[in-house]
């Protein structure tokens, strides 16, 4: 009897990690924001999230992902940063530098929620092309990021070297 | 032998076992109760030290806010020079950011210009619960003697929020108390769990000692040592278990012993006609006797037969009353009963030359069979008849006493001696041997009498004076029902 129970649990527990594994997909890692009741402090994993959406043959079409970016995350616990009816006006890509134009934003989204925003789409467009800036145009306001500007994680001290 | 070790083993592993488990039983109720205990007091100390530090730290970052939303214009040099002139803040990081989370200040410089997204930051720029913008927010972790807490407040401008003060403290000083404190609960719990592992295991081994010494003691008297006691000592449930024990031994002594006495005295009493008989016949085959020698040789031998027979019927009555509970019994009247014996024994009491007087007052009924009431009346007033001088009487007296049938036969006979009183319902024991054989008693009369009354819940008691008499009182408790007189 005894047998026969460890035999079913090592079975589960196979079947478990086989799950686990295949759960693991591959693709193109999409930034959104976590849900505030999703995020734990000292988690180390801040307020950002990716979820890897395939593109398939769209891989290199940033036009295609980034509509298909804004239409917002699968993923439970995972929500947008953007408004529903944002829209990528245009799309300037030039010796490593990403400009995009985007549609009034001042309404909906307050100045912090506007950084954290484009960091979200800084980071995916970073994964989409190998850009060194994100510059983000939305009527008055602008933001200009790369991979130094931001400081999403604050490690205990031993850690500090941000 | 090496089966009963066997066995020995197999007993004395199961002891092992539940010793085993008592011990674990009391350890595991401990351990859990100590482990919530643990926890409650872990839980407990951090809260304490959380709500002091929260408080601590809330205020130090309401001191920077204040301060800083004196400048007009928020920018990395007037913030520096603000921050700078704040003393006693204490913490290991502060980031003062501007409303868009830019980083203006930090003081460990490694973040300046960058834009700091971290959760407490973008919670105090963000609305609060009742919708107004800003919040307070305090977060921390304990871990291994380290506690860091994270705080953030919003730098307001009449009403507007211009940025965001956030400070980080790593503080070692009061993890390590917290450390310590949780550590010694844990010493605690740790030394209070070995002293109840120690006293379980000891109080385990102590009972389960005693339980073997029972033991050890029951396997004694299974092998017919009824002698045996069984000495625990204390003033538990074991020590009155193990007198009960003793009382229990010493009932099966006492029937063993009346059982190896009836079986000897049994023996003896059916010896005696046998040899009788041996003798008669021996002697009538070795000597040449006349027919009326041998006829009378063949008479005595018939007798002692007869006297066999009859010891031998109330032997197999005596064992069957024995084994058997009274059963059946009828409600039934005394005196008809008596009457009855009274005409079957008028031609024994002529012949002994004895007057038998009846005096039956009042009659009552009482639950009993009728052929017990029969031998009971009838070998008293036999008795009575046998052991009485010629020309003496017999009296027969029925009454109602109380609630009680009482049924008195008193003789005017030989008497019992004191001595002898307390005997005299053993079975084949006899006051006058040679008398009694002269009068073809077996000893077991009386024992029948008493085993009968004591079947029917009755009881009888006995009184006499060597040369004036005996007298026997039975006692019945009476049924007042309507019953159909004889």
């Amino acid at each position: 009897m005894k047998r026969l129970l460890s035999l079913w649990t090592l079975a589960c527990l196979l079947l478990c990690l086989t799950g686990c594994h295949t759960a693991e997909q591959s693709g193109i890692p999409f930034y959104y924001c976590r849900d505030s009741a999703h995020y734990q402090y000292f988690q180390q994993d801040g307020v950002i999230r990716g979820e890897k959406r395939d593109l398939a043959s769209h891989r290199n079409d940033l036009d295609y992902a980034l509509g298909l970016y804004l239409a917002g995350p699968m993923t439970e616990g995972l929500s947008s940063p953007f408004p529903k009816n944002t829209q990528v006006i245009s799309i300037r890509y030039h010796d490593e530098a990403l400009h995009l134009e985007l549609s009034d934003l001042s309404r909906s989204l307050p100045d912090p929620e506007f950084t954290l925003a484009c960091t979200c789409l800084t980071m995916t467009c970073m994964e989409l092309l190998p850009c060194a800036q994100v510059t983000i145009v939305s009527t008055d306001r602008s933001i200009t990021l790369n991979a130094d500007s931001l400081l999403l994680f604050d490690a205990p001290q031993e850690e500090s070297n941000q | 032998m090496a089966i009963i070790s066997r066995i020995n083993q197999k007993k004395f592993r199961g002891y092992g076992n539940t010793q085993f488990h008592y011990a674990m039983t009391y350890v595991v109720i401990t351990f859990v109760v100590l482990l919530i205990l643990n926890i409650y007091c872990s839980n407990v100390s951090q809260m304490v030290f959380y709500q002091s530090k929260e408080a601590s730290m809330i205020e130090k970052c309401h001191i920077a806010s204040d301060e800083i939303s004196a400048a007009e214009v928020l920018n990395p040099s007037t913030v520096s020079s603000i921050v700078s002139q704040i003393e006693s803040l204490k913490v290991t990081r502060m980031l003062v950011t501007d409303q868009q989370g830019l980083v203006l200040y930090d003081s460990q410089q490694t973040a300046l210009g960058q834009y700091a997204l971290l959760p407490e930051i973008l919670q105090a720029l963000g609305k609060n619960d009742q919708g107004s913008e800003g919040n307070d927010v305090f977060s921390w972790k304990y871990r291994s003697g380290v506690m860091d807490s994270h705080a953030a407040t919003p730098i307001t401008y009449y009403g507007s929020i211009i940025g965001c003060v956030y400070m980080t403290d790593h503080d070692t000083a009061q993890g390590a108390l917290i450390h310590s404190l949780q550590m010694t609960v844990f010493q605690i719990t740790l030394v209070l769990e070995i002293i109840v592992l120690l006293f379980s295991l000891g109080f385990a081994s102590a009972f389960s000692r005693r339980v073997r010494k029972i033991m050890a003691s029951i396997r004694i008297i299974q092998e017919g040592d009824y002698t045996h006691k069984v000495t625990m000592g204390g003033n538990d449930e074991l020590t009155i278990l193990g007198d009960e024990i003793n009382d229990l031994t010493e009932r099966l002594n006492t029937s063993e012993q009346k059982r190896r006495r009836f079986v000897s005295d049994a023996s003896h009493e059916l010896k005696t006609p046998l040899a009788s008989i041996k003798l008669l016949t021996d002697s009538i085959l070795q000597n040449d006797m006349d027919m009326d020698t041998v006829r009378e040789f063949v008479g005595d031998i018939g007798n002692e037969a007869e006297r066999l027979n009859r010891m031998t019927a109330k032997l197999l009555s005596l064992t069957k009353m024995d084994c058997q509970e009274s059963a059946e019994s009828e409600i039934i009247y005394l005196s008809p009963t008596i009457r009855r014996v009274e005409r079957m024994l008028s031609p024994l009491a002529q012949q002994a030359n004895v007057r038998l007087v009846l005096s039956l007052e009042e009659d009552c009924p009482v639950l009993i069979l009728e052929d017990d009431l029969y031998q009971i009346v009838f070998n008293l007033m036999e008795n009575g008849i046998k052991y009485n001088h010629s020309g003496g009487t017999l009296y027969v007296t029925l009454r109602h006493e109380d609630d009680n049938a009482m049924l008195i036969v008193r003789d005017t006979g030989v008497g019992i001696p004191a001595d002898a009183v307390d005997h005299i319902f053993e079975r084949f024991y006899r006051v006058d041997k040679a008398r009694s054989r002269a009068t073809g008693g077996s000893g077991l009369g009386l024992a029948i009498v008493r085993a009968i009354v004591q079947r029917n819940r009755g009881d009888i008691q006995v009184q006499s004076t060597p040369g004036e008499g005996t007298c026997f009182t039975v006692t019945f408790p009476s049924f007042e029902t309507e019953v159909d007189k004889e």
